[in-house]
């Protein structure tokens, strides 16, 4: 613990206190993550084993870089890479208006990040702009594995941070056990529209009735002829009928290009849903800064 | 997670060379007090008991090799008297039932298990309960995370055996065979020496040969260096000559009475604590340094 001196604390993750501290030697600036361990429950938590060694064999731009793993009696300290912001903190900062040119460059970051991890067999299944990392380069990286698991859904909440559905994609929120890739993708479409809207969240639900209402609200309700097998999902509701809302209202400043993105990464059914490899390569991004496809 | 093999960690630090583990301290001191046939043994044992643990706590064969072969990975490096064998087995276990996504195993219900598959499995090699209780695998599991630097993820064999019997159109009969193959390579070294690959094709060719099938035309087509298919068949071969005569309640009781042991000679009461005093010293620790920048 010597080799680093902790300047603040910058947040709790799923897991523990994340603090900013610098290299003594070096005096690069990191981010410390220290891992609780109760001791009565479960030794080092699962969802920090599960991070710790996925990012030791991820390694990536846009993904989360982490150093190094300092073991200690009864302590776990991961030592990251350290970005200046996150994407909540980002959108905090620039008051409802991001440049249509950042808006971009950081959907391309996002999806190249998810595009890597796919390839890979790793779902992050927790994607919101909180475990988006920022750094004053403008990079993006996808942080916070802790929840890079099978059954994404947190089984337990270690921080007072409420776990948020609203980048839950409707399979998962109807109970949907299996599934893919396609879980992060619904999430990258929420946080495209939300980043257009300059941080307005797309489909703010307080429950998951009210998350599902919101979603069909704007997409219209799904049926068994756009999503096969819908009705035989464990939770599966009926919500009445809606029609769709243009989304030329619900992402005004997006160009048309970029609202069909939008349309192909919020898919009701699953299957459909664009992959990320494939959504770099749309027509949205032809104009994108050069210097950021590298 | 099954990426890319040649830039996973198991490949980058955990494939060792059969000079690195003659050279092991650890090893080294083990081999002063059993000769190599008696430490294998040893080893033998001891993955017949995470079989057995795992099976109990019906978990998939995929954590029961990822404890078998984290179990190894720490032997590779220390010796036997670092850490009890008994306590680090139920340990790799746990560790890697939650990396590999099994669910954790809820803390009583291991060492219950422990308890009782001591009881009914290993009384006679053992001769005594399962002496630890869940604080002390909590502390082991240190331990051993920090001797191999966290890198948890596995490559197994059992995902190209699948393929590559798919590939030759085998049937489920040929594959089960092939897939028992490996399970048994785990009471060899060679998780530890060889990729993934090369083992599953070492248990491929040995089940072409049981049951006289001509594969010489697979092989030649997938351009494999065969030499090292024969030296990993040749391991296999000679652990199925060690377990020809092995009876681990006639000899193990012997062999785990000459094994050197923590210390502190008597193995904790169940009154206790914490305090390490089944770790004679400070368990050798990874000597690759963090992530390389």
């Amino acid at each position: 613990m010597q080799k680093y001196e902790k300047l603040e604390k910058i947040g709790e993750g799923t897991y523990g206190t994340v603090f900013k501290a610098k290299n003594k030697e070096t005096h690069e600036i990191v981010a410390l993550k220290r891992v609780r361990l109760d001791d009565d429950d479960e030794g080092v938590p699962s969802s920090a084993l599960r991070e710790i060694c996925l990012l030791k064999e991820l390694r990536h731009k846009n993904i989360v870089r982490l150093f190094d793993i300092m073991i200690s009696e009864k302590k776990l300290t991961l030592v990251f890479e350290y970005c200046d912001q996150d994407l909540k903190k980002y959108f905090d900062s620039c008051q409802g208006e991001v440049d249509a040119n950042i808006v971009k460059s950081l959907m391309y970051q996002l999806l190249r990040g998810l595009a890597f991890c796919h390839a890979n067999n790793v779902l992050h299944r927790d994607l919101k702009p909180q475990n988006l990392l920022i750094n004053k380069d403008g990079e993006l990286k996808l942080g916070d594995f802790g929840l890079a698991r099978p059954f994404g859904i947190p089984v337990r909440c270690y921080s007072a941070e409420v776990v948020t559905l609203w980048y839950r994609p409707p399979d998962v929120l109807m109970g949907a056990k299996i599934y893919t890739t396609s879980i992060d993708m619904w999430s990258a479409g929420c946080i495209f529209a939300e980043l257009s809207n300059g941080g307005r969240p797309l489909f703010p639900g307080s429950d998951v009735d009210d998350q599902l209402r919101k979603i069909y609200k704007i997409l219209g309700s799904p049926s068994e002829d756009t999503w096969p097998g819908m009705t035989t999902l464990p939770e599966y509701k009926d919500y009445g009928f809606h029609s769709p809302v243009s989304l030329s209202h619900v992402v005004p400043k997006l160009p048309s290009v970029g609202r069909d993105l939008l349309q192909k990464l919020l898919v009701f059914n699953p299957s459909m849903r664009m992959a990320a490899d494939v959504a770099m390569n749309h027509q949205y991004f032809n104009d994108l800064n050069p210097s950021i496809k590298n | 997670m099954a990426a890319n093999f040649w830039l996973s960690t198991h490949y980058k630090y955990w494939l060792l060379t059969k000079e690195e583990l003659v050279i092991s301290a650890g090893r080294q001191e083990d081999l002063k007090y059993l000769t190599a046939e008696e430490y294998q043994k040893v080893h033998i044992l001891y993955a017949n008991f995470i079989q057995a643990l795992g099976e109990h706590l019906k978990h998939r064969q995929q954590v029961i090799a990822a404890a078998t072969h984290y179990f190894k990975r720490f032997y590779s490096k220390n010796s036997l008297k670092n850490i009890d064998p008994l306590l680090l087995a139920p340990t790799c276990l746990y560790l890697a039932s939650k990396v590999e996504e099994n669910g954790v195993i809820s803390n009583n219900r291991l060492i219950q298990t422990c308890a009782t598959v001591v009881k009914n499995k290993f009384m006679a090699v053992f001769n005594c309960e399962y002496p630890y209780r869940i604080n002390q695998v909590y502390e082991c599991e240190f331990f051993i995370l920090e001797l191999m630097n966290c890198c948890l993820i596995l490559y197994h064999p059992y995902r190209s055996i699948t393929q590559y019997v798919r590939e030759m159109s085998e049937d489920d009969n040929f594959l089960s065979l092939a897939w028992r193959i490996v399970n048994d390579s785990l009471r060899t070294d060679v998780c530890l020496l060889y990729p993934p690959y090369q083992i599953a094709l070492a248990a491929i060719y040995m089940a072409c040969v049981v049951k006289n099938k001509d594969a010489s035309e697979f092989f030649k087509e997938l351009c494999v260096d065969m030499e090292k298919i024969l030296e990993i068949t040749q391991e296999i071969l000679k652990l199925y000559e060690i377990l020809k005569n092995y009876d681990d309640k006639k000899e193990m009781p012997g062999i785990l009475a000459k094994a050197p042991k923590p210390k502190t000679s008597s193995r904790p009461s169940s009154s206790a604590t914490t305090n390490s005093q089944y770790l004679s010293q400070s368990p050798v620790v990874s000597s690759q340094s963090g992530t390389p920048r």
